[in-house]
């Protein structure tokens, strides 16, 4: 039987076992397969490839062929796959193994004559600093000299195609990777752990000479399968049979990135994966302390690990790498003797140890390691102990260091507050000083208090509290906890916390304390409305501002300080309630008195007027309140206010420019904002992040993609270092940073910072808030571009519960997730299941926004093309029609989208046999095209349009000629060869046979 | 919180976009005048994959196809749209490069070619896991290329779902409506061709 006839045979007999229960199968091949053992053995090996999952190819991973591909089409020249004949003075034998990061030949030395192994890395230098450290640095490594280590021979460079490549050539080790060494000689555990320990003796020497490997995994490790070399001078018998080892590309991964840490190296399709489970915590965290050499005594925990309990400390397949991340920082593995209780006891303390996340409390050296693993060895008692419950309290601290330490600053800054006003207060008093000294005090400790206060972020204390709670659960109740608790708002209680706690304490104190002294008590007062107002607690912050007017209506004069600040706090408060007409008349009452009090070339002064233009402008009155702003800056600014105070004038006069549209002036106001904020509180302060924050988004409002992405990137990357992951203000920074890169096409990574978003999104807020089904939606936004359509309508489903449920049916979010699902599922070919779905959003939007709104434009347009997939005619006409319409008269009959949805009606008359129905629509889609561009392609595709109508109206030389004209401006266009010219040359023809030859 | 991502904007294309739509409208030819297009456009981003010109941390398997779709077709806002279509030419382009490159690289393995599929006994020394996605699996690409011509001189229409899902990235239905058939199908000739492949892959390491 010859090889295609027995696959053939192989792959029926399959078919019809496969389905059988694994112990029929057996017994049905050997009855089936007859005497011919050459196809039971295939027909065996395919049914237990079909039970597993994995496999050179997987069951399930769609797609992956092309990332294979892709990795190995890799080649810095662009030449495909071609091996040099030579590189430096090596001669080239065969390629060993290529990836994402280079290519590693076999290699022949003449003088010394030796076989290397060599290694291109598939980066070109960009300067000579940079070969000039490369090389230094190979010297460095090549000093290392020791049996457990590849010796590298040489590093340098040499041209490939039109670039400098760097290369290594270092020892060819003909051996086995540690793992796959281990399991084919079945090594015993005691075994293994002496192997172990000779790994970090190797390492240790490279320690000692200042070399850091970075990258120890057991693939880096090979073992010599064949121990001859090394029996005579073995020190035990042992070495024999457990081989030598040989650690591989010792500092290659410093030499190759020397400034970067492993998450920034340049990654592509997972390459990283395989690296990340034996990255230490330090080395994954690109703000934290330094990689040292007891990152690598962590990597050989990490392969300590894996060697004994067959499995990775840390479960990191198939998610995402920012939760891969997460996972290997935070989480503490299962300890190994869960696995085995052999491990139970001194391996586990000495792995635990050896794997603690905090670097001080590891083995300070691989030696220290390695002495600890012989001891085991040799049944003398270990150095490493198990962890305390004190120190386990410590770590939990640890994993939670952003938001612990936030939370407990702001608690006691606030408690510090609260008392040091009063304090200083009795104080002052007590003191009897002079009352213009008291109120100095009184001022700065209320100012200080106030501040305090107001840095409590509510949304993050909220979200602390959630996870305090769940993590006080075993993992057992945690999910139904959760569950449960989505329907808590913890912003609102940790607003309710601060507030029954902390505010009306306050206020109580402050009028005990104050009985007697009503201007202090008023003042002290307006500070707690101002904290009620900024944390949204408006109508509680009403009632106490009410209070206090009706108080002091008698007591203090109209002109005075603390009338005025009451009258500034009633109109802010007004303001944020939407009642902009009592809050102008409030403001603009303040004006003349705050002059007549501070100046009328003050600052208090310019304030006043600017809030006044503040309240004009949420009124829509711009013009106005542009005047006033302006008036307020160039005040400020002559009489050299503090730059601070100038940037919060400046940047609402920004803002108004940009509700005008005066965008360019807007964006630049914001940038020298911005730029000067940097300068004067440093990169990393709240305001500058806020103000960043704002000129990012806006940069993505006015359509400046390009310019918005490194400022967004960077935003990110300083709130996450200021505020740690799980936190209001990064989820912000990463939505708007994931948006930013989505907008500007490259799904690829917005997808990335997407998945990450959605993480701390539910870990802040539950599964069910609304802000996280924004972010499923946006995620799977970029996963339907790219294809990724299965996730994408879960996302898209997801959404739309969360939503119908968090802001009812008709609201615009649920109705775009409405939308959203339709338009997957018509993605994924299943029209009819997306009808109801397109149906709803159709409806809904008519209802919700109008049907003139841009969404509601897009989805009749949608259901439309639906339609005419499902070829439903009359129902696509109906809607193809609506669509047209409503565009044409709320865009203009010359915009895109309108000759869009023209060019699609008239296309589909003409399919319906209406020619003279289509003919206008037809003239109007190329009529508009034309006046864009005669060049443009709907120009190119309504000329065949138009030619087509002419043929079903009969008028032949006008299609003729139509075609003629369309052929020509394609082939002048799209070239001679293109489809759409060889398509209009071949309508021409048949409308205008050629002359036949004999005829004269 | 920013603004919400709706779908779906831009309303031209450019040459492939057209040849697409064609595609689409059954012309077999347009298929043939993409192909060329999409084997370039595929070629130059795997290409710039290596060239130090992305900065991607994706972890997505069809990422190559998918990019090379944005970059090649403006999917209009109504009507024509349809990326199923590209991926099945994607497919064959990529199944195209594949066979090339294996070419090429069995003209540049010197010595070491005994040109079957089995049994070709190079030592593998494996320096580091860098070659694949999941940092577990290599494979040769001489090997699948050899072992997809066998199945298709075999099984014409096994070889071509392998093609769809496994270089295309279509799932079981797209692969089964560009063949025009049903997703039983293509499901277990998905099962069958993955069998004979896996055991073709790994018996020659």
């Amino acid at each position: 039987m010859n090889d295609d006839r027995l696959d053939q045979r192989a792959l029926e007999l399959f078919d019809e076992l496969c389905d059988l229960p694994a112990e029929q199968q057996d017994a049905e091949l050997a009855a089936r397969s007859g005497d011919n053992a050459q196809l039971r053995s295939l027909v065996e090996a395919m049914l237990q490839e079909d039970r597993r999952e994995d496999g050179p190819i997987p069951s399930a991973e769609f797609g992956k062929g092309a990332d294979i591909l892709a990795g190995d089409l890799a080649d810095g020249d662009g030449s495909i796959g071609s091996m040099p004949e030579s590189i430096g003075r090596y001669r080239l034998v065969r390629e060993i193994a290529r990836g994402g990061m280079g290519v590693v030949y076999e290699a022949r030395q003449d003088n010394p004559a030796r076989r290397v192994a060599l290694k291109v890395v598939r980066q070109a230098f960009s300067t000579p600093q940079m070969l000039r450290r490369f090389r230094h640095e190979a010297e460095v490594l090549g000093r290392l000299d020791h049996a457990g280590i590849a010796q590298i021979f040489e590093a340098g460079s040499a041209r490939l195609g039109h670039e400098e490549v760097p290369f290594f050539a270092m020892e060819y080790v003909d051996g086995l990777p540690l793992d796959r060494f281990i399991e084919e000689r079945g090594l015993s555990t005691h075994e293994t752990l002496e192997l172990v320990s000779r790994i970090c003796d190797a390492v240790q020497h490279a320690h000692q000479r200042g070399v850091v490997h970075r990258d120890l995994k057991p693939a880096n490790i090979l073992v010599k399968s064949d121990a001859t070399t090394q029996s005579g001078t073995g020190a035990s018998g042992l070495i024999d049979a457990i081989g030598q080892p040989k650690v591989l590309d010792f500092g290659v991964a410093r030499l190759t990135a020397p400034d970067a840490r492993l998450l920034t190296l340049q990654t592509q399709a997972g390459q990283i994966v395989g690296t990340l489970a034996y990255m230490s915590p330090e080395q994954l965290d690109p703000t934290g302390q330094a990689i040292d050499s007891r990152s690598d005594v962590y990597a050989l925990g990490v392969v300590l690990y894996r060697l004994l309990t067959g499995r990775p400390p840390h479960e990191l397949s198939g998610v995402s790498l920012a939760e891969a991340a997460r996972r290997l920082r935070e989480d503490d593995p299962e300890p190994a003797g869960r696995h085995h209780p052999a491990f139970r006891g001194d391996i586990e303390t000495i792995i635990a140890k050896a794997m603690d996340k905090e670097p001080d409390r590891r083995y300070a050296s691989a030696a220290e390691l390695s002495a600890d693993l012989r001891r085991y060895c040799r049944d003398e008692p270990v150095e490493a102990r198990p962890a305390t419950t004190l120190y386990q309290l410590g770590k939990f601290a640890r994993r939670n260091r952003g938001l612990v330490a936030g939370v407990a600053a702001g608690v006691l800054l606030l408690v510090a507050g609260v008392i040091s006003a009063s304090a200083g207060l009795l104080f002052a008093l007590r003191a009897n000083r002079a009352l213009e000294q008291t109120n100095q005090e009184l001022q700065r400790v209320t100012t200080f208090q106030e501040n305090q206060l107001l840095s409590i972020d509510a949304q993050a204390m909220g979200a602390s509290q959630r996870r305090h709670i769940l993590e006080s659960l075993d993992q057992a109740d945690r999910d139904s906890v959760d569950t449960a608790l989505s329907s808590v708002s913890f912003t609102d209680t940790a607003r309710a916390t601060i507030a029954e706690n902390l505010l009306e304490p306050s206020l109580s104190a402050i009028d005990s304390q104050f009985e007697n002294d009503p201007k202090v008590q008023a003042r002290m007062r307006a500070s707690i409305v101002k904290i009620y107002r900024n944390m949204g607690l408006l109508d509680r912050g009403d009632e106490v501002l009410t209070e206090t007017l009706d108080r002091h209506a008698d007591g203090i004069p109209e002109t005075h300080a603390v009338h005025q600040r009451l009258l500034l706090e009633l109109g802010l408060l007004r303001m944020a309630q939407g009642r902009h007409d009592e809050a102008e008349e409030a403001l603009r009452s303040r004006i003349g008195p705050v002059e007549a009090l501070y100046g009328e070339q003050s600052l208090a002064a310019f304030n006043a007027i600017a809030n006044v233009g503040t309240t004009l402008r949420r009124q829509a009155r711009f013009e106005e309140a542009l005047e006033m702003q302006r008036e307020a800056v160039e005040g400020a600014r002559a009489i050299g206010v503090p730059e601070a105070d100038l940037l919060g004038l400046e940047s609402m006069m920004a803002s108004t420019l940009g509700e005008m549209g005066r965008l360019d002036e807007s964006l630049n106001m914001k940038r020298d904002g911005y730029e000067r904020r940097r300068e004067l509180l440093g990169p990393d302060h709240d305001s500058t992040l806020v103000s960043m924050h704002n000129y990012t988004s806006d940069l993505m409002a006015a359509g400046r993609l390009e310019q918005a992405e490194p400022i967004g990137r960077e935003l990110v990357e300083r709130t996450r270092a200021r505020h740690g992951n799980a936190h209001p203000q990064t989820a912000d920074a990463l939505t708007l940073y994931g948006d930013t890169l989505a907008k500007l096409s490259r799904f690829a990574e917005a997808e990335t910072i997407q998945r990450e978003t959605l993480d701390v999104l539910i870990e802040l807020f539950g599964p069910s808030h609304p802000d996280v089904a924004l972010a499923a939606n946006n995620l799977a936004a970029s996963l339907d571009t790219q294809g990724q359509l299965d996730e994408a309508e879960q996302l898209y489903r997801r959404a739309l519960e969360i939503n119908e449920s968090a802001l009812g049916e008709d609201h615009p979010r649920t109705l775009m997730n409405v939308g959203n699902v339709g338009y997957v599922l018509n993605a994924m070919g299943r029209p009819e299941d997306a009808e109801p779905y397109y149906r709803r959003s159709y409806e809904g939007f008519g209802r919700a926004v109008g049907p003139d709104h841009p969404s509601a434009l897009t989805s009749v347009g949608n259901l439309g093309a639906l339609m005419m997939t499902l070829e439903r005619y009359e129902e696509a006409e109906l809607y193809t029609r609506e669509s047209y319409e409503r565009r044409n008269a709320v865009l203009g009959p010359t915009h895109p989208s309108t000759l869009n949805a023209s060019y699609n009606l008239g296309n589909l008359l003409l399919k319906l046999e209406r020619p003279n129905d289509a003919e206008p629509l037809v003239l109007a889609a190329l009529n508009g095209y034309q006046a864009i561009s005669p060049n443009h392609i709907g120009t190119l595709h309504s000329l065949g349009l138009v030619a087509r109508l002419r043929t079903g109206q009969d008028r032949l030389e006008d299609a003729s000629a139509a075609w003629k004209e369309a052929a020509e401006r394609r082939a002048a266009v799209l070239g001679e060869n293109h489809q759409l010219t060889r398509d209009a040359r071949d309508e021409l023809s048949k409308l205008n046979p050629p002359p036949s030859l004999s005829g004269e | 919180m920013t603004t919400p991502a709706p779908k779906p904007p831009a309303e031209t294309g450019g040459d492939a976009t057209l040849l697409l739509q064609q595609v689409e409208q059954g012309d077999p030819r347009a298929a043939e005048a993409l192909l060329p297009l999409v084997y370039q456009q595929l070629r130059a981003i795997a290409g710039s994959y290596f060239r130090g010109q992305r900065v991607d941390h994706t972890l997505q398997p069809t990422a190559l196809v998918h990019e090379a779709y944005i970059k090649m077709i403006q999917a209009p806002a109504d009507g024509w749209n349809d990326r199923t279509h590209f991926c099945a030419i994607a497919a064959t382009a990529m199944r195209q490069i594949l066979a090339n490159h294996a070419e090429a690289k069995r003209a540049a393995k010197r010595g070491g070619d005994r040109g079957g599929a089995r049994g070709d006994g190079a030592q593998r020394v494996p320096i580091e896991d860098i070659t694949s996605p999941s940092g577990e699996q290599n494979i040769d690409l001489i090997e699948l290329d050899d072992a997809l011509r066998r199945l298709q001189q075999t099984d014409e229409r096994l070889a071509r779902i392998v093609e769809l899902c496994f270089f295309g990235g279509l799932t079981q239905e797209q692969a089964a409506d560009v063949m025009g058939v049903t997703r039983r199908t293509v499901v277990r000739g998905w099962r069958q061709a993955r069998a004979l492949l896996n055991v073709s892959l790994t018996n020659t390491t």
